[in-house]
């Protein structure tokens, strides 16, 4: 039960809809933000929030080197790390894991050997569907390999899809501010939001 | 590019407070004005003009201009039923026409049917070989079909022909950048510059290029994040990327200099020279006459002087502060 490959990744409710949200924020775009959380002596990863960093443009280096030492500086004086990344591509029905994420995850993976790369999938509209709308991957040697979705939960998952479901209602995917959202307003703060604050503000 | 995935923010249901027809139109104007994609919001306010309250509030030509934008946000939103009733109006006043015909394109690659859609294009295209926006939707649906190198050989196509469009400059230097291919994409922000040489934004996204090429790119990435700045002195990517540049260039802890204190006449100076120095194109590649130390000192000048404008920026702010100066410590 405790052997590497079974140790599960486990998603708080408020990572998930803060993810979802994202690319629900941006349907036609791609998007991305990084894990953060901690590991678990047998391998497992807890992700207790979930940063939105880019839409639109993801790959350019300079502006995700300051989001990433500014996330892992936050990490520090919050007692938590960097655990993993997610990205949605602009083709939704498009999961293949892109170049950026994987240099992402590399990085990433030298700090945190767990560490979790998500790709987020088209969701069906109605909450039908038993399986998550995502793909997660962790590296086996130097290859990105899919994990069995038995291994990936999300925290009270009924909870959650509720909670997304009513942040949609609210349009409060529209709240969500990205780290490209505060470049555009420095005012506008992009770490530690919320579900609840977001559709609390849009209604 | 009409949207599949516009089903999953389908559930957002429509404000059930009448909504003012000349508020209405305000919000509609200032959606357009600012190439906002709010399909949510198109929907709400302007529904009501298709064959509701508003329908004869405004002339026949504004509502139907609305009633395209509904359509397309309809789209966008998964709402096939509604979309249907758009194309139908616009179909019965203005039938047979290239625009309507391109509209019921787009409702086919709404649905996947994208054989259909490009049947369609291509028959616009064959009774109008200039139609710009129907070239345009070809692109998008072979992007949306997943044929990149496809839709990148159309996109240089239409370009060939269109070198004054920056709307297709700016997609096809997203394609190049989402596909790593920084090099096309930097010539891409340097045709773009040429048509629209003072935007701050384009500024930015092709010093971020040119510094993602990195090596001697680098330096000409922070010419550009300069040429921003001067035009918007409070852009956060221009600052921070003019910190970022001095961080590259020096190789990181070791380059940093002791002292955080500014030099002001000297640095604003230099910085005010710099920025006059900045030429956009080609041009702008030559690498000046400084020495290496005098560039070095150009370089601590233009990050303190970004460091010191993002803690003013910040002022006030005390979580984005301390991320700041978090960051600052690394």
């Amino acid at each position: 039960r405790t052997r590497r490959g079974r140790a599960m990744a486990t998603i708080s409710s408020d990572a998930f809809v803060n993810m979802m949200l994202h690319s629900c924020k941006h349907p036609h775009r791609s998007v991305n933000g990084v894990l953060l959380g901690s590991v678990s002596e047998d391998g497992g990863v807890e992700v207790s929030e979930a940063v939105p960093l880019f839409h639109g443009i993801l790959g350019l280096a300079p502006m995700m080197e300051v989001a990433l030492n500014q996330v892992e500086g936050y990490c520090a004086s919050v007692n938590s790390a960097v655990v993993g990344y997610y990205c949605a591509n602009e083709r939704r029905a498009d999961t293949e894991l892109t170049h950026l994420a994987r240099k992402v995850g590399e990085r990433i993976h030298a700090r945190v050997p767990s560490a979790l790369l998500i790709v987020l999938e088209a969701s069906p509209a109605s909450t039908a569907s038993s399986s998550l709308p995502l793909k997660a991957f962790s590296l086996s040697g130097s290859v990105w390999q899919q994990r069995d979705p038995s291994s990936v939960k999300v925290d009270d998952e009924a909870g959650a899809r509720a909670a997304l479901e009513a942040c949609l209602t609210a349009a409060a995917q529209y709240e969500l501010c990205d780290f490209d959202d505060h470049l555009d307003d420095g005012a506008r703060v992009w770490i530690g939001q919320k579900p609840a604050q977001l559709s609390g503000r849009s209604s | 590019r009409p949207c599949s995935r516009g089903a999953m923010a389908n559930e957002a249901r429509h404000p059930q407070e009448f909504i003012n027809a000349s508020v209405a139109l305000k919000v509609l104007k200032a959606l357009r004005a600012g190439r906002v994609r709010r399909p949510d919001l198109v929907v709400a306010h302007g529904a009501p003009f298709l064959e509701g309250r508003h329908a004869s509030s405004v002339g026949a030509a504004e509502r139907y201009a609305i009633i395209e934008e509904v359509f397309v946000a309809a789209l966008d939103r998964g709402e096939a039923e509604l979309a249907r009733r758009c194309l139908a109006t616009l179909n019965a006043r203005f039938p047979g026409s290239k625009r309507v015909r391109s509209l019921a394109a787009m409702a086919d690659e709404a649905a996947g049917n994208f054989e259909a859609a490009m049947g369609k294009y291509d028959s616009i295209i064959e009774e109008d070989p200039a139609n710009m926006h129907v070239h345009k939707r070809r692109v998008a649906l072979l992007l949306s079909k997943g044929d990149t190198a496809g839709a990148v050989a159309a996109l240089n196509d239409y370009l060939a022909l269109n070198a004054g469009d920056p709307d297709a400059w700016l997609e096809l230097a997203r394609i190049y950048t989402a596909g790593a291919q920084y090099r096309r994409a930097a010539f891409c922000w340097e045709e773009l510059l040429l048509l629209v040489p003072s935007n701050p934004v384009f500024l930015c996204k092709y010093a971020e290029t040119l510094y993602t090429l990195g090596g001697p790119e680098v330096k000409t990435a922070r010419k550009y994040f300069a040429k921003a700045l001067a035009l918007q002195p409070d852009n956060l990517r221009a600052l921070y990327g003019l910190h970022a540049v001095r961080a590259r260039r020096a190789g990181g802890k070791e380059g940093r200099r002791r002292s955080l204190v500014m030099r002001p006449r000297g640095a604003m100076a230099f910085f005010r020279a710099q920025c006059c120095q900045a030429v956009v194109g080609s041009a702008a590649r030559t690498k000046g006459q400084r020495t290496d130390r005098d560039d070095a000192a150009l370089c601590a000048d233009l990050s303190e002087h970004a460091v010191a404008r993002l803690r003013a920026a910040y002022k006030g702010n005390d979580f984005n502060a301390r991320l700041l100066e978090r960051m600052l410590e690394l």
